[in-house]
């Protein structure tokens, strides 16, 4: 097996690309959000260490305020004890240390950025740190620094920022594998699709594009049932066509030999009657073979539609009774009866020796097919749309093969002995359609109904007159 | 009666001319339209019958030529192209009546006498008499014998056709065309039954419409 035509290869096909643009899309939004919240989480964190810081201000100014000097440097000493406690540095009104071991925290009132170098601590290995220091100056004179370093805010914002990048990394890494599988599969799908189509071009005109339920595939789907959709009226066609030939060839070359026949007949016979007899025989069957020919050309003229420029008002009542008229005698003469129900004249456009046929076929078949002792009834009708139907008390067509009965050579009886061409209801079908009729084929309850409806007449007004203005 | 024959197919032409000949026609025949239209102005004759696919002059241009030159004859065309259409163009162009290829010689023999005897007077003639079968167009009466008969509307007209065409052969395409207005052939029997009705309303017993296996039906007198 082959690998179809022109297929690209799965890094150029398209569902791979896109996968990696929405890759590169989604690196480029993780990256985005990574610096909004660097930037909002470090703004917040501040915030925060200044509302600590201010907290902590506050309490030992309310302390020096409420117990003294001495009580405020015991709180700070004991602060101090604590892990992870602030800086600290307190002066008296002279500026000398009263506690604290950060003189470089000294400064003029408010807040301000302070670096700190304390070689001693073993926390910073640095050596050196950022810290945020609020400083006051008391009525007494003494001033208070109260400093304290971002480290913690910054872990936490670090933190969030490599969460923010494994996710992003996953993310990319995920669609990247979907855009791979979904693209594989697709590829595949075309492969399929391909395949199929080359073996119907070969020849195997029943095979189907595979048609299968895919989340990501719908599109694709879609995309086979339309080409199998078309692959079966193919199918159709062309057996359609083959079936025509071969019955075409079939139903000319049995009478052909049956004229061969009466023709041996008739140079064999003994004596002028039958010698006479033989050839009348052999020219109906002869007649027979031309009426076959007919048939078909006739068919196909329809089919060709050059009758349309011929359309004229025509009146449906008037076919009715006029081949009720026709008929009826010979109706008589198996018993039956042809009834006409049309009450006014029903006006169409369209060729009326066309319409006679279609009817005429009807009519025939109708008869052909009802009891002696029952009716046919011929009407035609005004509304819903003007039509005309012909309805029988016969034992009808299943409904399974009223679809078959129009096809141009089908006959019920498979075996082919009853008379006819089996082209009447395909040249009824083909009249309807040049007219834009419809035709309509019930099985009732007790009997059969033929109709042929037409479009509604302003319809028909609307479309003839449109061209002339 | 003259008739002129272009046909370019040497076996139909044969046929055709040596079936016209046993009917008494003399016939003339040419191989192409030119020749046709030669012959049709040089001694126009009673009847033209005229193929349609002709070399060097098709049938159609050929009938309008002559028509033009004031070649006043019927002309009927004999053709495979059967079409409606086809039917349309030829009797536009000039034709009078269109046969189809193939045809049984009995058809063409009772057309050609059909549009030989479409002479103006048989047209005017009010009363058509055969034997003691009277049939009053005007009053659209039928009497055998002084006795009415009562046809409908449809038997009428088959019996008004039918002595329109005394002695000679009506065949069944023709009924068809003429009474119904039909141009398919119908399955069944339609043109028998009516014709079998009328026999039996007329009182024909003794055989006035007789039938002749293959061709169609005469009327005439005992």
């Amino acid at each position: 097996m082959s690998s179809p035509p022109n297929r690209p290869d799965l890094f150029h096909a398209s569902g791979f690309r896109l996968a990696a643009f929405y890759a590169a899309l989604l690196t480029i939004a993780f990256a985005a959000t990574a610096v909004i919240v660097w930037f909002s989480a470090t703004a917040s964190a501040e915030n925060a260490l200044r509302q600590k810081i201010k907290l902590e201000a506050d309490a030992l100014a309310h302390e020096l305020d409420a117990e003294g000097a001495d009580a405020v440097k015991a709180a700070i000493a004991a602060r101090m004890e604590r892990p992870g406690a602030p800086e600290y540095w307190l002066t008296n009104a002279s500026g000398q240390r009263l506690i604290g071991d950060a003189p470089a925290m000294e400064g003029p009132n408010g807040w301000r950025m302070v670096s700190l170098s304390h070689a001693d601590d073993i926390d910073s290995a640095e050596g050196a740190e950022e810290i945020m220091v609020l400083t006051r100056s008391f009525p007494n004179g003494m001033r208070l620094s109260v400093g304290e370093d971002l480290a913690e805010g910054r872990k936490i914002i670090g933190m969030t920022i490599s969460i923010l990048a494994q996710v992003g990394a996953a993310s990319v890494v995920v669609v990247l594998l979907i855009g791979f599988l979904v693209t594989r599969n697709s590829l595949r799908r075309l492969d399929d699709i391909s395949l199929a189509l080359e073996s119907v071009g070969a020849g195997n005109l029943n095979v189907r594009a595979p048609v299968r339920r895919e989340f990501f595939l719908s599109d694709l789907e879609s995309v086979s049932k339309g080409i199998n959709r078309m692959l079966d009226r193919n199918e159709s066609l062309v057996s359609g066509l083959r079936r025509v030939t071969r019955d075409v060839a079939h139903d000319l070359r049995t009478p052909l030999s049956h004229l061969r026949q009466r023709m041996e007949q008739a140079r064999e016979a003994d004596g002028p009657t039958k010698k006479n007899e033989a050839i009348a025989a052999a020219e109906d069957k002869a007649g027979q073979i031309i009426n076959t020919f007919d048939a078909i050309l006739r068919l196909s003229e329809i089919e060709a539609g050059s009758a349309k420029a011929r359309f004229k008002a025509v009146d449906l009542s008037d076919i009715a009774e006029t081949l009720a008229d026709a008929y009826g005698p010979d109706a008589e003469q198996s018993d039956m009866t042809i009834r006409v129900e049309a009450l006014q004249p029903v006006l169409v456009e369209g060729d009326r020796e066309l319409l006679m046929q279609a009817v005429a076929n009807l009519l025939e078949n109708a008869l052909k097919h009802s009891a002696p002792g029952t009716s046919v009834c011929l009407s035609a009708t005004l509304t819903p749309r003007p039509s005309i139907s012909v309805m029988d008390t016969g034992k009808g067509i299943p409904t399974d093969e009223i679809q078959a009965v129009v096809e141009p050579f089908y006959r019920r009886d498979q075996s082919r002995t009853t008379a006819g061409a089996g082209l009447g209801l395909s040249i009824v079908k083909a009249i309807a359609d040049l007219h834009g009729a419809d035709l309509r084929l019930e099985t009732l309850r007790e009997g059969f109904c033929a109709t042929v409806s037409f479009q509604a007449k302003e319809k028909l007004y609307r479309v003839s007159m449109t061209p002339t203005h | 009666m003259r008739i002129l024959l272009i046909e370019d197919d040497r076996e139909t032409a044969e046929y055709v001319a040596a079936g016209l000949r046993q009917e008494g026609f003399a016939v003339d025949h040419a191989e192409d339209g030119v020749d046709g239209l030669h012959i049709a102005t040089q001694a126009p004759p009673d009847l033209l019958i005229i193929d349609r696919m002709l070399p060097r002059l098709d049938g159609v241009s050929m009938l309008k030529a002559a028509r033009a030159a004031g070649v006043n004859a019927p002309a009927l065309f004999l053709t495979a192209l059967g079409t409606v259409d086809d039917r349309v163009e030829g009797i536009d162009a000039g034709g009078d009546d269109y046969l189809v290829k193939p045809f049984a010689f009995a058809e063409l023999r009772a057309r050609v006498h059909a549009l030989l005897r479409r002479a103006p007077l048989r047209e005017e003639k009010a009363e058509l008499v055969i034997g003691d079968l009277t049939l009053d167009r005007l009053a659209r009466r039928v009497l055998r014998s002084n006795e009415e008969i009562k046809l409908q509307a449809r038997e009428f007209q088959l019996l008004e056709f039918l002595m329109l065409n005394e002695g000679r052969v009506v065949t069944r395409t023709m009924l068809l065309e003429e009474i119904w207005g039909f141009r398919f052939d119908p399955g069944t029997n339609i043109v028998e039954t009516h014709i079998s009705r009328l026999r039996s309303k007329i009182g024909d017993g003794a055989a006035m419409i007789t039938t002749k296996r293959g061709a169609g039906y005469v009327i005439a007198a005992k």
